[in-house]
């Protein structure tokens, strides 16, 4: 997991940098003022309720969404520079993503293989996430999990310094979600950014190093799951999710209190 | 990897696509056989024109040609781009360093391999049915191959322009037929009224099917062959240069 790009992010800086973001659609703001800051090798959990804007914030960041305005860095970079020369040192899996149905697993790995100069085996990725026995199946005949497993691949396949993953375990079941997560660590060791948003509060706090809640259009806690529970421990309880529900669910805490 | 590596892979990406839907190339590939065949069966009751002398399945044979390369240029090629924006493909190939300008070729060349399928199996079907002189058919294919790069490179166009699959296949449907009458294609222009002729100027198949009426049956040209060469060929950079610019992922 190593290139150019890699080598000029240290231990100690962003992978990520988001400095006042605002965006709006139809003339209403859905993120206004947006600070958000991603540690280098780190897992950086986004979670949110839906309708949060977690996807809305997500592709703002990789560029799918125009911005009214803020400054994104991306590995050091500008977000706005080439989108070519970025998307080689990045793997991405969109929440609402699709392949050509009629190509095989095997196929679909190996093309998008071939848009890098520097990618994983194919083989190696396939093993990884267990896609080897299912590499002739069509992606129209694909479940839900195993297309799942297949975008990860995509995302990891270009050897990227930063991946950014939509919701990757929303809808599959728990050994899916454990392989994945057992992937996730172990490029994250190997010195890889990854970036994920979740609704799973188990998630956030067994996966995440570090965790960002997004409420209310802004980044209104960010830090380890410890530090998120023990700052709000005497006003909730010590589980990350009522910490979540006492920070972003307002009406139920009136009805609580 | 080198661009036109993925150029390739695309492409076999994409003919693997269209081979594994026999439907697409039902209705692509072999559907306008079917009005060529309906036609050469109508021409024999209609008897040749008075004044050209050509009879009616002749006059209409590069009128269809022109018809089936508009099917897969729009209906083909058009319709499955803003399917794929519509279901997230081209949003997962935007999260890739692939370039617009390679993808946007990959996926003509695969239509233009099912063009240039469907051009032969005319040439063979119109030598077969005797509406094509073997001595015209280096000419013909050259201006197919031509005319076929322009219709290709103008699916795309508007497969950039339009958001929504119902629309465009409403919209493009409903046009295709106008466009075709009114390039003289299907019917002479001098049977209608002026005005229609006057519009038929503004139609880019007009010149392709100018192309092909002098090559075919030496008529007079609206211009000279490489007049209406230059138009299309002209055409075909700008449609291009405009779809490569207007190009949407997502």
């Amino acid at each position: 997991m190593s290139n150019t790009l890699m080598k000029t992010i240290d231990d100690d800086e962003f992978s990520i940098s988001v400095k006042n973001l605002t965006k709006s659609f139809k003339n209403q703001k859905v993120i206004e003022n947006l600070n958000l800051n991603i540690h280098a090798k780190e897992i950086h959990g986004i979670i949110g309720r839906n309708g949060a804007e977690k996807t809305t914030l997500i592709e703002s960041i990789v560029g799918f969404n125009e911005i009214d305005q803020g400054e994104i860095r991306l590995l050091n970079f500008d977000s706005s520079i080439n989108r070519e020369e970025l998307m080689k040192h990045i793997g991405i899996q969109p929440q609402v993503a699709n392949l050509l149905p009629r190509q095989t697993v095997n196929e679909t790995i190996y093309l998008f293989s071939s848009f890098y100069k520097e990618t994983m085996e194919p083989k190696e990725i396939m093993e990884l996430l267990e896609l080897t026995e299912i590499s002739a199946k069509r992606v129209k005949d694909l479940s839900v999990g195993q297309k799942q497993r297949l975008l990860v691949a995509l995302a990891l396949i270009g050897n990227p310094s930063l991946i950014i993953l939509d919701e990757p375990t929303t809808g599959i079941d728990p050994q899916i979600r454990q392989l994945i997560w057992n992937v996730l660590r172990g490029i994250r060791n190997e010195g890889c950014t990854i970036v994920l948003t979740t609704h799973y509060m188990e998630e956030a706090e067994k996966l995440c190093d570090r965790i960002s809640i997004l409420h209310d259009k802004k980044i209104i806690v960010s830090g380890t799951p410890k530090e998120i529970i023990n700052t709000h421990r005497k006003k909730t309880s010590d589980s990350l999710e009522d910490v979540f529900l006492y920070l972003t669910g307002s009406n139920l805490r009136k009805e609580v209190d | 990897m080198s661009s036109q590596n993925v150029v390739k892979n695309l492409m076999i990406s994409g003919l693997k696509e269209i081979i594994r839907e026999p439907k697409i190339l039902f209705f692509t590939l072999f559907f306008p056989l079917f009005f060529l065949v309906l036609f050469y069966s109508m021409s024999s009751i209609m008897g040749p024109s008075v004044e050209s002398g050509l009879s009616f399945i002749e006059y209409l044979f590069p009128g269809i040609l022109i018809f089936a390369l508009i099917s897969i240029g729009f209906l083909g090629t058009s319709e499955p781009i803003i399917e794929m924006r519509e279901k997230g493909i081209l949003k997962t190939f935007r999260t890739t360093p692939l370039k617009e300008s390679t993808f946007v070729i990959s996926q003509i060349m695969v239509r233009l391999i099912l063009a240039a399928v469907q051009i032969l199996i005319f040439v063979i079907v119109g030598v077969f049915l005797d509406v094509l002189n073997v001595s015209n058919i280096i000419p013909f294919l050259l201006i197919s191959l031509l005319g076929m790069c322009f219709i290709l490179i103008l699916g795309f166009l508007m497969g950039g322009l339009f958001n929504n699959t119902e629309l465009a296949s409403g919209v493009l449907s409903v046009g295709m037929m106008p466009l075709i009458m009114l390039s003289g294609a299907m019917l002479p222009l001098y049977i209608l009224p002026d005005i229609f002729e006057t519009i038929s100027y503004f139609i880019p198949f007009t010149y392709l099917t100018d192309i092909y009426h002098q090559i075919l049956f030496d008529f007079d040209g609206k211009l000279p062959i490489l007049g209406n060469i230059s138009i299309i060929l002209g055409l075909s950079i700008v449609f291009y240069l405009i779809t490569i610019k207007t190009f949407k992922w997502l």
